[in-house]
Parts: structure tokens; C-alpha cells; sequence
């Protein structure tokens, strides 16, 4: 029993060393999760028979009220959607005129969510969106009000994303009003993320937006990302704490939105985001 | 001394609803009251078949953990490795145990699998929960009496 034991701890120090130095066992992980694919879909089953229940007994006037609410909706969107379109030509014109490279727009995907972390110190999330769908590692991951993370892990049928607010998570930002750049750092709060490094002078204020900077080349730029809350000056230290709140649900949503850029989009399943996308020329981009 | 019936199928069932209850997602202020399903069912087939079920279970079923988790490979393989062993060397004691007692050993054989995996991912990442854990390897003690009358329920069964 103890040569057993031994051989276990041997076999599993093994494993962990080889885990954290290399990335041999990516495809051996992804197998194991693809067939974990029944388990997770089960252990999501609560959560979907509750919705289910709760549209059982929603009244037909809630929906068509819900319904109403939406078309309304729908058409201020649709709205500024058609100014957006005539907004990015002009951008794109203007920035001919300066010779800079043209602005790249993104396709999206829907995905759901199928999962959560069962760990509070590991925040991420499942999506069932993966290699079929040309999901790719480092692709950012949106819900409808903001970024939410990026995916860390592609199988055959889901993804693995982390969020922004994992311990382990930073994203480039910039301030909306002032064009300040920064990096918020996730604290593993799901409320919280932290600006690193904010000199006690810069210009910040609370209630500031803050959109994703596209540098770093990871996340696209100008997808708002979270709001600053609260800014603390410490007389002595050379760095102002500067707390900030995600945009995004992250414990929230389960309608995501997957980001293509614009050379990974699959053009049969996408939707572009601006409307003239399509009948835009391409051979302007970079 | 009673025999009792083993049948493969009951390990994978109790294995299988063990894993789904430990993906289940739960609102955030329960999410540190957790407890170990995966553990306790090991543990449980270890006391009935400490002759079947051994380390080597112990170690794939923390290999599964290790992928559900998210975490390094082999982490939580190792803590489970170790609790194995430690379960072996008293299963004929804690086999006597009234209920209360086991559930108290519980208590500290899950709190060594999570100070285990906790102290691990401490060390090969940036995490740090401080003693939160303690209050999951509460929860598996005050699960434990459920998880063995219902195991048992499903064994019956399958006979």
C-alpha cells in the first residue's frame, strides 16, 4: 500500500511539474473535458428547468408587455445602429486622409453560458461554443453591457473563459473622457477590479468609463470595460488605489457574445456588427 | 462477517451524480459552503471495499477533479492519493465508529485534501483563500451520515 502511495505521489508530482513548465497535456485535458461534456450539461440542468418553470408561468400579458418593450428597444438600436454605420465611413474617410490604417470592425457570435466555476478563487466560465465554431485561444468574450473575459481553453464543443475579474486577469484600458491609459487588474472579486500603477496626480474621477485600449493586441479596442468607484490617496506612497467596477454581468449573464476579428470570421455564421460591413471595400485593411 | 454485494455500476452512478453536484452552480454566498462530493465518495467505497477500491481510484478520481477544476494537473490527484492512504490505515477502525465520530474524521480528512490543494495552488499561482476552506470541510462532516445512507440506499438497490 505504501510502494502504492508512493508510485501516486511520484506519478502526480510528476504531472503537476510537467503541467506548470510545459503544455504537452493540453490535448489530454481537452479530451477529459470533451468528455465531461454530460456532466456539465446535467449540473446546468437546474438552472435551465428554473427558467423553464418561471416562463411556464409568466402570463401572456408579461410577454406581449416584454415583447413591446423589446420592439421598442429594437428600433432606438436600429436607430443609432444607422448612425454608426454613416459615423464609421466618416471615421474611416477621415483617417484615409490622414493615411492611418483603417478601422477594423469585429463579427460577433452568440454562445451561452453552460457553466459556472464551482471554485470561488478560479473565476471562469463555460461556454458551448468551441473548435466547431473556430473558437480560438485568447478570444475576448462580451455580454451586452461590456468585456467579460477571454477564452483560456477551446474543446470540440465548449470553451473555458476567464473573467476579468480572476486574480489572474489584467486588461489594457484607457479612460474614456481623457484617453488615460492604465491596466485593471482583476482582485478575484467579482465586484472589483483594481487600476495598477495610477500616479496620485492623474486625471481620474469616479464614475469615469473605462473602454479596453487595444493595446496588447488581445482584446479589440474602445469595448467599454468597467467604471471607476472609488479613488483613495495615500499621503506617502506614490500610487493612488483606484477601485473599479466590471460593466459587464459577470455572474449574470448567459447570452454572451464571442468577438471575431475580421480575418478568423466565419462569414456563414457571423453577424456583423456595423451594417455596411459587408458591402464595405477590404482591400483597405491592415 | 457480512459480505457485502459490490457491483461496479453503483461506484460509477454515485460517481457520476458526485461529479454533477459538484459542477452544480450555486449562488455566490454558497459557493464556500460546498461540500466535497467527489471526496466523501471516495471515501465511501473505500470503506466498504478497501480490497477494490484503492489509491488508484483515489488518484484518477483527482485527475477528473483536476480537470473540472480548472486547476494544474495532478493536484488535486496527489491530495486525493494521500487521503486514500490515510483512509486505508484506519478503515477498520472508522468502520466502527458511530456516525457522529466518522463525521468528525471527515472533517479532518477532507480539511487535509483541501489544505492540500489549497497550500499546491498557492504555491504555483497567486491564489490565497485563507482558512474559507475550513468551512467546506465542515459542510462534507454534516453531509457525510446523508451521503452514507443514501449510497447504501443505492447499493440496496442494485442488488
Amino acid at each position: 500500500m505504501g510502494y502504492r502511495l508512493a508510485m501516486a505521489v511520484i506519478l502526480s508530482v510528476t504531472l503537476i511539474i510537467v503541467d506548470v513548465r510545459f503544455d504537452q497535456l493540453d490535448p489530454v485535458r481537452r479530451t477529459f473535458s470533451s468528455g465531461m461534456i454530460p456532466v456539465q450539461w446535467l449540473s446546468d440542468l437546474p438552472n435551465k428547468l428554473g427558467e423553464g418553470l418561471v416562463f411556464l408561468f409568466t402570463s401572456r400579458d408579461s410577454l406581449e408587455e416584454e415583447l413591446d418593450l423589446m420592439r421598442a428597444r429594437m428600433l432606438v438600436l436600429e436607430r443609432q445602429s444607422q448612425k454608426f454605420a454613416s459615423v464609421t465611413a466618416e471615421i474611416n474617410r477621415l483617417r484615409e486622409l490622414l493615411n492611418a490604417s483603417r478601422l477594423l470592425d469585429e463579427g460577433v457570435v452568440v454562445a451561452e453560458l453552460i457553466g459556472a466555476s464551482p471554485d470561488p478563487d478560479n473565476q471562469y466560465i463555460h461556454i458551448n461554443k468551441g473548435l466547431n465554431q473556430a473558437v480560438y485561444l485568447g478570444q475576448a468574450v462580451l455580454d451586452s453591457h461590456g468585456l467579460m473575459g477571454q477564452v483560456i481553453e477551446v474543446n470540440e464543443f465548449s470553451s473555458r473563459v476567464l473573467l476579468i475579474s480572476d486574480s489572474r486577469h489584467a486588461v489594457p484600458v484607457q479612460i474614456n473622457r481623457n484617453g488615460m491609459r492604465a491596466i485593471a487588474y482583476g482582485v478575484g472579486t467579482l465586484g472589483t477590479l483594481e487600476l495598477g500603477n495610477v500616479p496620485d496626480t492623474a486625471d481620474v474621477k469616479v464614475g469615469d468609463l473605462l473602454v479596453s485600449s487595444g493595446l496588447g493586441g488581445r482584446f479589440p479596442q474602445g469595448y467599454p470595460v468597467a467604471r471607476v468607484t472609488s479613488i483613495e490617496h495615500f499621503p506617502g506612497r506614490p500610487f493612488a488605489s483606484v477601485k473599479v467596477s466590471p460593466e459587464a454581468q459577470l455572474n449574470r449573464s448567459r447570452l454572451l457574445l464571442l468577438l471575431f476579428k475580421e480575418e478568423n470570421l466565419k462569414r456563414d455564421q457571423a453577424l456583423p456588427v456595423g451594417s455596411q460591413a459587408e458591402s464595405r471595400p477590404r482591400e483597405g485593411a491592415e | 462477517m457480512a459480505t457485502y454485494f459490490f457491483s461496479w455500476l453503483a461506484v460509477a452512478i454515485s460517481f457520476f451524480v458526485a461529479a454533477v453536484l459538484e459542477l452544480v452552480s450555486l449562488p455566490d454566498m454558497l459557493v464556500v459552503l460546498r461540500p466535497e462530493w467527489l471526496v466523501l465518495t471516495v471515501i465511501y467505497w473505500l470503506l466498504r471495499h478497501p480490497e477494490k477500491v484503492g489509491i488508484a481510484i483515489g488518484f484518477g478520481t483527482g485527475l477528473a477533479m483536476d480537470v473540472m477544476s480548472g486547476s494544474y494537473f495532478g493536484i488535486h490527484a496527489l491530495a486525493l492519493s494521500l487521503v486514500c492512504y490515510l483512509v486505508l490505515g484506519m478503515h477498520k477502525r472508522l468502520k466502527m465508529f458511530p456516525v457522529i465520530q466518522q463525521s468528525a474524521v471527515i472533517f479532518f480528512i477532507t480539511g487535509i485534501h483541501l489544505m492540500i490543494v489549497y497550500t499546491m495552488r498557492s504555491l504555483l499561482s497567486v491564489a490565497d483563500s485563507g482558512l474559507e476552506y475550513l468551512w467546506q470541510a465542515l459542510v462534507s462532516a454534516f453531509v457525510w451520515p446523508f451521503v452514507v445512507v443514501l449510497y447504501d440506499r443505492l447499493v440496496f438497490a442494485l442488488r
